[in-house]
């Protein structure tokens, strides 16, 4: 089931330099699983997509980027105005307790933390399940504070680009090290974060025969599969990020 | 004649083959639904990326992905059959004469499709250089082949991208199109951020102008209706498609931006409707 509908912004705190957390109250805060998202009327020709960041009782969390002109506008809307948002959308993480058994890896990079949140607290939620979170951005003033995790057992490894917070490096290395280090098997890796660094991720899991769920960001039109025009390659052909995904297992994608 | 109940419509392309869409509303509401361009053998379109957003616009490179015209009628069209109880149109596409006719043929011998958009102005398939809208000779030809294989109600969809729309859009009618539908989206050029160039179909806001003045200019001089498509993103913009001489209006890539849009739309058409005849009783009773 699909809602479009009018909801009032509870808060809209910028939370760094580029970030903002945006809440809202609506009674359809059940219907999102993780890695699922809503699209907002921005106020331009296309509508802007959002991963679900938290759900708390009926108050919808996101989190976003300012990066052009749609969250620019978002960006400018206070406590009490109104959105119009569209959701939920698109096909979450698939997420079983056969999945949860194993070591949960979740690799966020920069926005692609937005959904990988509620994705650790809902493994906890339904399977007792934790694990380890990496965590990495360009730099230190775009991290996100999500140490609230440790509270359900995660194990957080954040790491910066520049070194001016945790690790010193990329992502896809600080994840790459530590599994040398570690050698470990049954490993279960989710990750989300811009296509460059999943296109690494997948490379990384499949030389180490891990399997991985994965993320992607996408620009969206429709939003339920109908227009054919957020296709991305998949060794099954071509499909929709919307509707399809956006997650994806990776070993089926071609980046 | 070419009538329907009611002047609102969804562009072929946008709303596929209606499943996902009835999801969000009720697409009988519709005065007909336009499905998503079929073609003989299945396509798989063009390579990604297929959109890009511009200012006040819209431009795609879907490049007519679509199953092809067997799996169309043994799934999509079931579908719609079972679904849809507003007058159907099958938008189709061929490389020659031969293939509209073939599907033409195959259509006109299925259960409940009214009419036949032929897409001969999609800006992602060429057919040699230009489009089957922009060669005069061709577009006669298809149109007036297609009318003889079959009784469905046949809308050609044109270009704006020709030097006289007027001598095209009376070609059409003279080969026997029923209607006709203007424009498609207009082919255009974009340099991206990593001076690679993006080619599509523009749509949106920013062609709503031009698709104006061609129905303005075309209307004076053909009889069938016009379907007119490009830009509507509001009530206001669809009276202006139909002050302009459109009797039937195609809603796009508004529905992007708000995917309740056409209902929003039909509403209020709706109520207008009622509270006249309301009008009407109460001042008879006078």
């Amino acid at each position: 089931m699909y809602y479009c509908i009018n909801v009032k912004i509870i808060e809209n705190k910028q939370v760094n330099k580029n970030f903002y957390k945006l809440s809202f109250k609506s009674n359809i805060s059940k219907e999102f699983s993780p890695g699922q998202f809503l699209t907002i009327d921005c106020g331009m020709s296309l509508r802007r997509p959002f991963c679900i960041f938290n759900v708390e009782e009926n108050i919808i969390e996101i989190l976003y980027k300012v990066v052009g002109e749609g969250t620019k506008f978002l960006s400018r809307k206070n406590k009490g105005d109104i959105i119009n948002i569209f959701g939920p959308l698109g096909t979450g993480y698939n997420i079983n307790e056969k999945h949860s058994k194993l070591l949960n890896v979740l690799i966020g990079g920069g926005t692609g933390i937005a959904g990988l949140y509620f994705l650790a607290k809902e493994l906890n939620r339904k399977y007792n399940a934790s694990g380890i979170i990496f965590y990495g951005t360009k730099k230190n003033d775009e991290i996100i504070n999500i140490s609230f995790l440790k509270n359900y057992g995660w194990e957080i490894k954040i790491s910066t680009e520049d070194g001016s917070k945790g690790y010193r490096g990329k992502i896809t290395e600080i994840f790459k090290n530590w599994l040398i280090k570690n050698n470990k098997s049954n490993i279960y890796v989710y990750a989300a974060g811009p296509n460059t660094m999943l296109k690494k991720i997948i490379e990384i899991s499949k030389k180490n025969k891990i399997q991985l769920q994965v993320s992607l960001q996408q620009i969206i039109t429709c939003g339920i599969g109908a227009c054919r025009g957020c296709v991305i390659d998949t060794i099954n052909g071509y499909k929709t990020v919307c509707h399809d995904g956006p997650v994806f297992n990776g070993y089926d994608l071609i980046l | 004649m070419f009538k329907l109940k009611n002047p609102v419509l969804i562009a072929s392309g946008i709303a596929g083959f209606g499943e996902e869409y009835s999801k969000i509303f009720d697409l009988n509401l519709l005065g007909g639904f336009i499905t998503k361009t079929i073609t003989l053998k299945p396509k798989i379109g063009n390579k990604p990326p297929r959109i890009l957003e511009i200012e006040n616009g819209l431009m795609n490179s879907i490049g007519l992905e679509n199953p092809g015209l067997e799996i169309f009628i043994k799934e999509k069209l079931l579908w719609l059959n079972k679904n849809i109880k507003i007058p159907l149109i099958v938008s189709i596409a061929g490389d020659t004469i031969d293939e509209f006719v073939k599907i033409a043929k195959i259509l006109d011998k299925q259960k409940g499709i009214f009419g036949l958009e032929l897409n001969l102005s999609c800006p992602n398939i060429k057919y040699k250089t230009k489009c089957f809208a922009q060669d005069k000779e061709m577009l006669y030809k298809i149109v007036k082949k297609v009318k003889e294989n079959t009784k469905l109600f046949v809308i050609p969809k044109l270009t704006g991208i020709v030097d006289d729309i007027t001598e095209t859009s009376i070609l059409a009618e003279k080969a026997g199109a029923d209607a006709i539908s203007l424009i498609n989206t207009i082919p255009s050029l974009v340099f991206l951020k990593n001076n690679s160039m993006f080619t599509g179909g523009l749509s949106g806001k920013c062609i709503k102008p031009i698709v104006l003045k061609v129905i303005q200019q075309v209307n004076k001089n053909i009889k069938i209706p016009v379907i007119g498509c490009g830009g509507i993103n509001d009530f206001n913009d669809v009276i202006d498609f139909l002050k302009t001489g459109a009797k039937y209006v195609a809603i796009g890539s508004g529905l992007f931006k708000n995917p309740l849009l056409v209902k929003e739309i039909i509403m209020k058409f709706n109520i207008l409707k009622k509270s006249f005849l309301n009008y009407e009783k109460n001042s008879s009773g006078t």
